[in-house]
């Protein structure tokens, strides 16, 4: 009995890598005061309630035309302020998954050094277009590598003028797809369906999906994710 | 403390007689599908459960209910004050128990947070008692410091004694369902209304797993010590992770409240789970109070950091001796970086060597001086003696 009442009492605490990839490109500028009023909105909320904080450790990625590190691994008590994301460029999915893969590795082994218990991370990839760049899906597949022990969990989010077909080619457990009526609410939706599953992941101790968001409609389930 | 409310209708009402339900606060948390302002009853919540109910829990929620009048009025008073105790079950045709009347949390506990630009008012969880003054202090929070963090934790110790006094099981000891008020450091415990009489069902969260209730099995008691221990632990010394609280408990001074440390020991880390401290020796000890630690005392699980578990430097073998005689941890005996040899020595045969502190110290000394008066007295007529013969 000693052995799993030593480790009980030895654990560190558990925390979930959390990648907040979001696309800045031009296509985004009429949304762009909705897309920095709702980044505040997920800091603070995250920052106010410290067991949610210490669970979900959040790196925000902005990409366009290059991908951008624009929060590196932090909890978000440390973030006295978000930056505001000026968006521009064209839309370079590759370069944002090539960045996410390096973040990762290096995340990953600092957390773990930290005395962290550290999870499969979690990719949230919100996107309101197509990629513009024609090798990206290469740049997915070896984010989500089967034989890379890292490899993310991805949930994706599509709104504007996001691509079906290809937003069901870029999640491994959900994707889902705004009902179109109102991207700028739908892209509120977004990070608020984020923010509850990590609340609800942090109380459970692992990643807890929703199996629906408010203005999306799912649009791909990972098997996994169903059983 | 501000003056309790008192619940103006029946210990059992039906959904109807309480009039019109404001927007609700909270929905499908726990055991609740919503908890809903009274709008004919100001302070007062109506917390709806998911449904079917078990079987007897008509019964339960009555005894929670009734559980107060069997208190003392200094007892019950502290019952009231700092939990969400039920006041009424709530009923309606065909079912016993839609939900139960519970009080809302004074306006005390809540507190501007700031953050960015932006700053908002919210209850302040107990959670936030586990994060360092820096950190409360940059969120606009007012920092407990030491003595300040020993009260908020005496007053939760104090009302986890009272359901301890009362045979009730808690379970879900947790940084979310205590919440604490930054400017006179009182607690508000909620979700009491799913306490159980002996056990229930455990509570399985991360980071609060008691290693020595069996998975899948019920809390009961000593679960609730050591999770009433670790909270409090955490609190004291704003460490998250349950070796880092341990291990700076162990090494923490509390010159006012030296019993603390021993205490929370022993709760956390007693090898035998009902050899855990009672919550009400916590309590005592927060207060300042002595530990009457029974002998032999409880062997403690490994546990890196903290000198003097099994197979580290400074190890004690588990069990000390036989005997069942306690060992007091006196109010004046000043707390150490780690754990000094006579701490694990019966009270009895404790070294002298202790220089003592405080009265006890005067009193070394006015004896020192009489006896040397004495002394000097039988020479000197011892000299006389001899001179005159």
């Amino acid at each position: 009995m000693s052995v799993p009442t030593e480790l009980a009492l030895s654990q560190g605490l558990t925390c979930l890598p959390t990648y907040l990839v979001i696309d800045a490109s031009s296509s985004m500028i009429p949304h762009q005061s909705v897309l920095n009023a709702t980044l505040d909105r997920l800091h603070q909320a995250l920052a106010m309630n410290p067991r949610v904080e210490e669970f979900a450790h959040v790196c925000l990625i902005a990409f366009s035309t290059e991908a951008h590190l624009v929060i590196p691994m932090s909890e978000m008590g440390q973030v006295p302020v978000m930056p505001e994301v000026i968006c521009a460029g064209s839309t370079e999915y590759g370069k944002a998954f090539d960045l996410v893969r390096r973040c990762i590795e290096n995340d990953v082994t600092t957390l773990r050094a930290g005395g962290w218990q550290v999870l499969r991370p979690a990719v949230f990839f919100l996107t309101d277009g197509a990629p513009t760049d024609r090798h990206w899906k290469a740049a997915f597949d070896a984010m989500v590598d089967p034989s890379w022990s890292r490899r993310p969990h991805v949930v994706s989010y599509g709104f504007g003028g996001a691509n079906p077909d290809v937003l069901r080619q870029v999640h491994t457990k959900l994707a889902f797809l705004a009902d179109g009526s109102d991207s700028e609410a739908a892209l509120s939706e977004a990070l608020t369906s984020l923010l509850n599953t990590l609340i609800s992941s942090s109380e459970r101790g692992q990643l807890t999906l929703p199996a629906q968001a408010r203005g999306f409609k799912t649009i791909a389930v990972d098997q996994e994710f169903v059983d | 403390m501000t003056g309790l409310a008192t619940w103006a209708l029946n210990d059992v009402v039906s959904r109807a007689e309480l009039g019109a339900f404001d927007r609700a606060i909270s929905e499908h948390t726990g055991q609740s599908i919503a908890i809903h302002p009274l709008i004919d009853h100001p302070g007062w919540l109506a917390k709806l459960y998911r449904q079917p109910r078990p079987r007897q829990d008509s019964q339960r929620l009555d005894a929670l209910i009734t559980a107060p009048a069997t208190l003392d009025e200094s007892d019950r008073r502290t019952l009231l004050s700092s939990s969400s105790w039920p006041a009424a079950r709530i009923t309606e045709a065909g079912n016993p128990v839609v939900g139960c009347v519970i009080p809302a949390a004074p306006e005390r506990f809540k507190a501007d947070l700031t953050v960015g630009r932006t700053t908002v008012s919210r209850h302040v969880e107990v959670d936030w008692l586990a994060k360092t003054d820096e950190a409360l202090r940059g969120v606009g929070l007012r920092a407990p410091g030491d003595s300040g963090r020993i009260t908020a934790c005496r007053n939760l110790a104090a009302l986890a004694e009272m359901l301890e006094k009362l045979g009730l099981v808690y379970s879900d000891w947790s940084y979310s369902n205590a919440f604490w008020s930054p400017a006179d450091r009182s607690v508000f415990v909620i979700d009491i209304d799913g306490c159980q009489t002996g056990k229930m069902p455990n509570f399985q969260q991360p980071s609060w797993t008691d290693p020595l209730t069996p998975s899948g099995g019920d809390a009961d008691v000593y679960t609730d010590r050591f999770r009433v221990a670790l909270l409090v632990a955490r609190c004291l010394t704003a460490k998250r992770r349950t070796d880092d609280a341990i291990a700076a408990v162990a090494g923490q001074s509390l010159p006012d409240h030296p019993a603390v440390r021993n205490v929370l020991l022993d709760m956390l880390l007693a090898s035998d789970r009902e050899r855990r401290p009672s919550i009400g020796q916590l309590r005592l000890a927060l207060s300042g109070g002595p530990y009457i630690r029974p002998q032999p005392q409880p062997a403690w699980l490994a546990m890196p950091g903290v000198p003097g578990t099994p197979g580290l430097p400074g190890a004690k073998p588990g069990v000390p001796g036989p005997g069942t005689r306690s060992e007091v941890t006196p109010q004046l005996t000043p707390a150490s970086p780690g754990p000094q040899p006579s701490e694990f020595v019966p009270f009895p045969v404790r070294p002298t060597s202790v220089k003592p502190q405080g009265p006890n110290r005067r009193r070394a000394v006015v004896g020192t001086v009489a006896a040397a008066v004495l002394i000097t007295a039988i020479v000197m007529l011892l000299i006389l003696h001899i001179v005159r013969h």
